[in-house]
């Protein structure tokens, strides 16, 4: 288990962010509160928080002008918005610049907590693939940057191997004995809100063969060697899609 | 106007000219002829006249010289001194008369004897000269000329000239006198008469006196000349062309000295006449070549001068006569030609402008022809195409205007009509009543329909009678009457007014009926009315009402999470309050679902995604069974995942609902073939591209109570609700968002049995 979240609540309605701050701390969670968009950015200027949860309207900035001067300068800050009315095209442009989700007020706590769990929770991604040094070395680097990494060399009875809240599977094409597209299949059925990465060495593997793993629900192809940063990009997308789905969004696959 | 050009040679001119030229030529030409051959006369005859009169005076001079001289002789014969014969009284006399007369260049006195006692010359050389013949004659007492000699020294005519002395009528002595005509010839030599001609004075013997060129004559004998032969003869006279002593023609000219019996001739030769003529010819010729050269060109001028103008005005006229009117003549002189030309003119201006009237006049013409034939043809359309008849009708009750308006109404033709009696149209019955009108109007032009509008039965051809308005009016035309009637068949008019009559109690029926269904729309408008400001009401009421219920909630949920350990009443209130809650966010998230609108954001989703969130998100309670019957192969719908989604939670809420004590739900999704799905938002080309024709069909069927017959309709209505709770928006927001996806909803419900909710979705290709 990780750290205590910390948690800047940003309401101007006091009742609303008190209660969200005991439930929060209630939970195991550092919460901290701000009336206004200035005084949470003030707030922002001292401390570290990990995420953001705002009230849309409010006096002074609102809360997606709010997300657009913190993206400045904290982009990965997971931001996520709440309302009591419609602001349609304010929720959609500021859904399209990065927030998370917008939540409709009275909050499903549940799924709010859920999501806090989740942010908490460490990050895990499978790796499948036949060469251990490849596991292994991307493994480390994984590691590295947060990740708690399971590596799999043998696919045999791989979905028992899997720990269902993974983040994400990387499942090499071609591995011994079996084809990837058939593990992933299995995969797909037990596990059907895993996303499955499908990674090849082979530049020539035939489109045949991507397609149908996409068809069986594959997230995505990668060609092996790839970038790091590119894939990191793609594990954070993905997170960013689950935590969404908590949230009970559901982010287009771009 | 224009101007005619002027021709140069036009026919007038050639003939003025010609004939101008001619005659002149011909006149100069006979003059000169004339002339010339006169003048030569005249010239000839005046030289002859100028000889005759010089050769007169030649004549004279002679006669009067030599004619005193022998009377002289004569006289000296007859002398005193003479007559004596004394020698020095005979010297004086003798001298005397010498001195007088210096051509006596010798005398002597002879006595009987023959001896000389005077002699003028060798004075003292006395001779005798009784052997003389002249001597012997005159002692005889007769005069003896001598013939005429020629004196040698010097050529001198002489002559010897003795007479007797007679005393007392006896012969006494002799006289004798030598006689020179010296001085005559010298005279006659000197007379000027041109070079080539003579004067020549013959003796009565024939012997030459004088000639102009004495010297080459000396003893030539010209009697034999005709001239010198008719002048000796004692005529005077001319003879032209004879040959003369020099061989040459000549004219002669000759007068007779009479006294002596003498003759002068003067001599010329042709030649020399006609030299003179010759020359006045030429000069007469030159004359006349210059007066020729003089008259041509004036002849030419003049011509011209008369020619052309006329000819100007000849074409002018030619053209004027083919019709160009527009022409003028252009004559600058001031005589009667130019005010010929001036008047042509002035009679082309008039002509020209006459028949500019004229055209305009007859143009003028034309337009009131074609005005009144236009007004003509306007009135008789007028009459002609009127839907309505036309009829007219003498005094005489003969029909004169019958128009293709009263062939229709009546179906008798104009050639059926016309000239016919009006009555054919009258029905019988009103015949004579109508007859008896038509009196009064031949008297008066007046009567009872005259200037009135009225309804009677006119007579068709076929013999039914037509209801017919008719307006009738007159007028007088030459003393007669006419009557024009407006003829309007109102059949159909009638017809009409009895449809109307019944209209109007159908009508009645109507309204009533009417009034109660709007009574009805209106409550329904008014109720729709409250619906919309509610709508907005509750719209503003919802979104404030949910902040205090988020706080309520936040607070509720704190409370449980921290009183686990609570005792049960406090858990169970804490639980009515939550769930209390939720209902009351419910019921504000109906409201707000139900008014808003909502924007579309369509996907492809499968059915079985659509039903495992709406499970996922809500489960259904524990005494609920769930069947879901959805084949995977299934194509996806193409909608708005979260509306449908919240449309198949209502439904699967509402039939769990319907099922307190337990039950069944069984959900299914079949593909079907449909064109009755229509997106009422896309356009037809949207929809004709991109529908496939087919749906997938998703059932809710539930075993629960079901609904009556008479909730069946209103169950989508907003605001009904069967339940105790609710403001019963739910079906009504899942029909809109159903609809707004393209999809359609019904109900299939059995009381007691259970309901079957069908939710029909479009399977479409994704647009772009």
């Amino acid at each position: 288990m990780s750290d205590k979240l910390r948690i800047l609540i940003v309401d101007d309605d006091q009742r609303m962010a008190r209660t969200l701050k005991d439930i929060l701390t209630v939970k195991g969670h550092e919460a901290v509160v701000a009336h206004s968009g200035h005084e949470a950015l003030e707030k922002m200027a001292e401390t570290h928080f990990d995420c953001l949860l705002s009230d849309i309207k409010m006096p002074g900035i609102n809360g997606v002008e709010l997300f657009r001067a913190v993206r400045k300068t904290r982009p990965d800050l997971p931001v996520v918005l709440m309302t009591a009315y419609a602001h349609d095209e304010l929720i959609k442009d500021g859904l399209e610049e990065g927030i998370l989700a917008v939540l409709a007020k009275p909050l499903d706590i549940n799924a709010l907590l859920g999501f806090f769990a989740a942010l908490r929770k460490e990050k895990s991604i499978v790796i499948v693939d036949d060469d251990p040094v490849f596991c292994k070395t991307l493994g480390d680097i994984l590691q590295a940057r947060g990740f708690v990494v399971n590596e799999i060399v043998q696919p045999a009875g791989i979905v028992d191997k899997i720990q269902p809240d993974s983040l994400v599977v990387l499942l090499d094409m071609k591995l011994n004995g079996l084809s990837g597209l058939d593990v992933l299949k299995e995969i797909r059925e037990r596990c059907p809100s895993l996303p499955v990465i499908m990674a090849t060495g082979y530049r020539e593997e035939t489109t045949q063969s991507i397609e149908a793993a996409l068809k069986i629900g594959a997230y995505t192809c990668i060609y092996k060697p790839f970038q790091i940063e590119e894939l990191l990009q793609l594990l954070a997308e993905i997170n960013r899609q689950k935590l969404a789905r908590i949230l009970g969004r559901t982010i287009k696959k771009k | 106007m224009r101007r005619i050009a002027a021709m140069r040679l036009n026919t007038l001119f050639r003939e003025i000219f010609v004939v101008f030229a001619l005659v002149m030529i011909v006149c100069i030409g006979l003059t000169g002829w004339f002339v010339i051959l006169f003048s030569g006369n005249i010239v000839s005859r005046t030289i002859c006249d100028a000889d005759r009169t010089l050769a007169g005076r030649i004549a004279q001079e002679i006669e009067a010289d030599v004619g005193s001289l022998k009377p002289t002789l004569t006289l000296l014969a007859q002398t005193p001194e003479l007559r004596r014969m004394e020698a020095t009284k005979v010297s004086v006399g003798v001298d005397r008369v010498q001195r007088a007369f210096p051509e006596i260049t010798r005398v002597y006195v002879a006595d009987m004897e023959g001896r000389q006692i005077y002699r003028t010359d060798a004075a003292g050389q006395l001779e005798n000269v009784s052997g003389m013949r002249s001597f012997q004659v005159a002692r005889a007492g007769d005069k003896f000329f001598s013939d005429i000699y020629l004196k040698p020294a010097t050529l001198e005519p002489m002559q010897t000239v003795t007479l007797p002395i007679v005393h007392s009528g006896t012969v006494v002595g002799v006289l004798s006198a030598d006689i020179s005509f010296g001085r005559i010839m010298r005279g006659v030599m000197s007379v000027g008469v041109g070079e080539d001609a003579n004067v020549i004075v013959v003796a009565d013997d024939g012997r030459l006196i004088a000639h102009t060129h004495m010297e080459q004559v000396r003893e030539v004998d010209l009697s034999r000349l005709p001239v010198v032969k008719a002048v000796l003869a004692g005529e005077a006279g001319t003879i032209k062309g004879y040959t003369d002593e020099f061989g040459r023609e000549v004219v002669g000219t000759y007068m007779p000295i009479s006294e002596l019996g003498w003759g002068v001739v003067i001599q010329r030769p042709l030649s020399s006449l006609f030299a003179e003529v010759g020359q006045l010819r030429t000069a007469i010729i030159w004359i006349l070549i210059a007066c020729v050269l003089l008259v041509l060109p004036a002849g030419w001028l003049m011509s011209r001068q008369i020619a052309r103008p006329i000819g100007q005005i000849a074409a002018a006229s030619k053209r004027v006569a083919q019709g160009d009117l527009s022409i003028s003549v252009d004559v600058k002189s001031s005589n009667e030609i130019g005010l010929l030309a001036h008047s042509f003119n002035q009679m082309v201006m008039s002509l020209k402008k006459a028949k500019d009237e004229l055209q305009q006049w007859g143009e003028d013409l034309e337009q009131s022809r074609n005005a009144l034939k236009e007004s003509e043809v306007k009135y008789r359309e007028v009459v002609e195409t009127s839907v309505d008849g036309v009829i007219s009708v003498d005094s005489q009750m003969k029909v004169g205007v019958w128009n293709k308006g009263a062939e229709r109404i009546f179906r008798y033709t104009a050639e059926e009509m016309l000239g016919q009696s009006i009555m054919k149209i009258v029905p019988e019955k009103y015949r004579k009543e109508k007859e008896n009108g038509f009196v009064e109007f031949r008297k008066s032009g007046a009567g009872t329909v005259i200037g009135k509008t009225l309804e009677l039965q006119g007579l068709g051809k076929d013999g039914t009678e037509i209801p017919i308005e008719l307006s009738v009016s007159s007028r007088e035309v030459n003393g007669k009457h006419i009557a024009t009637a407006i003829a309007r068949d109102i059949t159909e008019r009638r017809q009409a007014e009895e449809a109307l009559r019944r209209a109007h109690a159908e009508l009645e029926t109507r309204v009533q009926e009417r009034t109660a269904e709007l009574r009805d729309t209106r409550d329904q408008l008014v109720r729709r009315e409250k619906l919309a400001v509610l709508g907005q009401l509750a719209g503003g009421m919802a979104h404030e009402l949910r902040n205090p219920l988020a706080v309520m909630n936040n607070a509720i949920y704190y409370l449980r999470s921290i009183n686990t350990d609570a005792d049960e009443t406090t858990r169970e209130y804490l639980e009515m309050i939550s769930s209390e809650i939720g209902n009351a966010e419910a019921i504000v998230s109906d409201l707000l679902d139900f008014s808003r609108t909502r924007s579309l954001e369509r996907e492809q989703v499968t059915a079985s995604e659509l039903i495992a969130r709406v499970l996922e998100k809500q489960p259904p309670p524990e005494q609920v069974k769930v069947t879901i019957g959805i084949p995977p192969e299934l194509p996806p719908v193409f909608v708005d995942p979260r509306q449908i989604g919240q449309v198949l939670d209502n439904l699967v809420a509402n039939a769990c609902h319907a099922m307190a004590e337990g039950g069944q739900v069984t959900i299914t999704a079949e593909l079907i073939e449909t064109e009755a799905i229509r997106d009422p938002k896309s356009t037809p080309e949207e929809y004709a591209s991109h529908s496939t024709g087919q749906a997938i069909r998703i059932r809710i069927t539930d075993t629960g109570c079901g609904i009556s017959k008479e909730n069946m309709e209103k169950i989508f209505e907003p605001l009904f609700t069967t339940r105790a709770r609710g403001i019963g928006l739910g079906l009504a927001v899942s029909r809109n968002l159903v609809e707004l996806n393209g999809g359609s909803i019904e109900v299939e419900s059995e009381e007691g049995k259970g309901s079957t909710f069908t939710v029909a979705l479009p399977v479409r290709e994704a647009v772009s």
